[in-house]
């Protein structure tokens, strides 16, 4: 038997099966009544099923919390990079480069620095690592999204 | 539904959303039952191949923890409802598990039957001609003793015909046939019963 035959038979196991599992068109209890005539103990059975669904659900966020930590550490790092990077700057470039962020930032990163000039160079850069890390951020939110 | 392997395609990022869709949207109380009645159903593939026993408890249990951990991509295109896409992922499993199974017999093949490998896979090897015999024999028997168990049912013998081209749910089948989707339920109810004890091996 060639394996097109042995999928074709397969294949209608896989559709006679999809139909017998299908419970469109009945209602709760019927579905129900149909599983306690199959044998099985419905309580106990829902209540095993539930246990599933809320240890998945707790392992999920626990993924979720790991993945956030994980990229948070991974800004924190880069946060150290760009103090060294920006402490050789100019203050005009500095104020040059805040204003080039703030002119691109997505509504995350939508807060209005004025009086660029009057602040010193320490807390230039200190914007400018809290920018460049939150436009990152909102980089990987994006693409998280997507 | 296409024999697919469950890792092929399906497995993108870690999408956190499913889980917090699954916790917002999915209503368990009807869920649950119903994805019991699909996994019963669908064990029956197995049974009817003669491949290892699955217990549907532990298929709906695999496909929620698969779900949840998010590494399958939710199509809502294709799947709108939790529902849709949980039973979607049974579906996957039990395809995956078949195919994995008939793999596994071309992979043993390979083996040497004077090796110190378990006996029963060996003796699964589709090397052997009259295996090969054997197998068509048995798929076409079940075939046929799937259409003998429904002979003088007519409303069965339409219901498996419908199904035979691959209409699936109750409301196509009562479209095609003019029945009433109650009667089809009740119609498919009779028939999981009377292929309930046939068996491929």
């Amino acid at each position: 038997m060639g394996t097109d035959d042995r999928n074709k038979i397969i294949s209608f196991l896989d559709s006679l099966t999809d139909a017998i599992g299908n419970s469109e068109g009945q209602t709760i209890e019927e579905v129900i009544r149909e599983l306690k005539e199959e044998g099985f103990d419905h309580d106990a059975s829902m209540k095993r099923l539930y246990a599933v669904v809320q240890q998945a659900s707790q392992e999920a966020k626990r993924k979720q919390l790991t993945t956030a930590r994980e990229k948070r550490l991974a800004m924190e790092a880069k946060r150290s990079t760009y103090a060294s990077k920006f402490a050789g700057w100019a203050k005009d470039k500095l104020i040059e480069r805040i204003n080039e962020l703030m002119s691109t930032a997505g509504p995350s990163i939508a807060v209005s620095y004025r009086d660029l000039s009057s602040k010193s160079e320490a807390d230039l850069i200190a914007i400018l690592e809290d920018l460049q890390v939150a436009k990152e951020m909102e980089g990987i939110k994006q693409s998280d999204e997507e | 539904m296409e024999i697919d392997n469950v890792n092929s395609g399906e497995h993108e990022e870690h999408n956190p959303e499913v889980r917090e869709e699954l916790d917002n949207q999915a209503d368990w109380p009807e869920i649950l039952p119903r994805l019991l009645k699909y996994a019963a159903a669908k064990t029956m593939n197995f049974r009817l191949l003669g491949i290892v026993d699955l217990d549907p408890m532990d298929l709906v249990s695999e496909a929620i923890t698969l779900a949840y951990s998010g590494n399958r991509n939710w199509n809502k295109e294709v799947y709108p409802d939790p529902i849709d896409f949980l039973i979607s992922v049974i579906g996957s499993i039990v395809n995956h598990k078949i195919k994995h199974y008939y793999k596994f017999k071309k992979g043993a093949l390979l083996l040497d039957d004077t090796s110190d490998k378990t006996p029963e896979l060996v003796s699964l090897s589709s090397q052997n001609p009259e295996a090969i015999v054997t197998e068509k024999d048995n798929l076409l028997n079940l075939q046929k003793a799937i259409y003998e168990a429904v002979a003088g049912d007519e409303e069965a013998g339409m219901v498996l015909l419908c199904i035979e081209s691959e209409k699936t749910r109750p409301r196509e089948i009562a479209e095609e046939t003019g029945y009433e989707v109650k009667q089809v339920n009740n119609i498919l109810k009779r028939l999981r019963r009377k292929i309930l004890n046939l068996k491929y091996l």
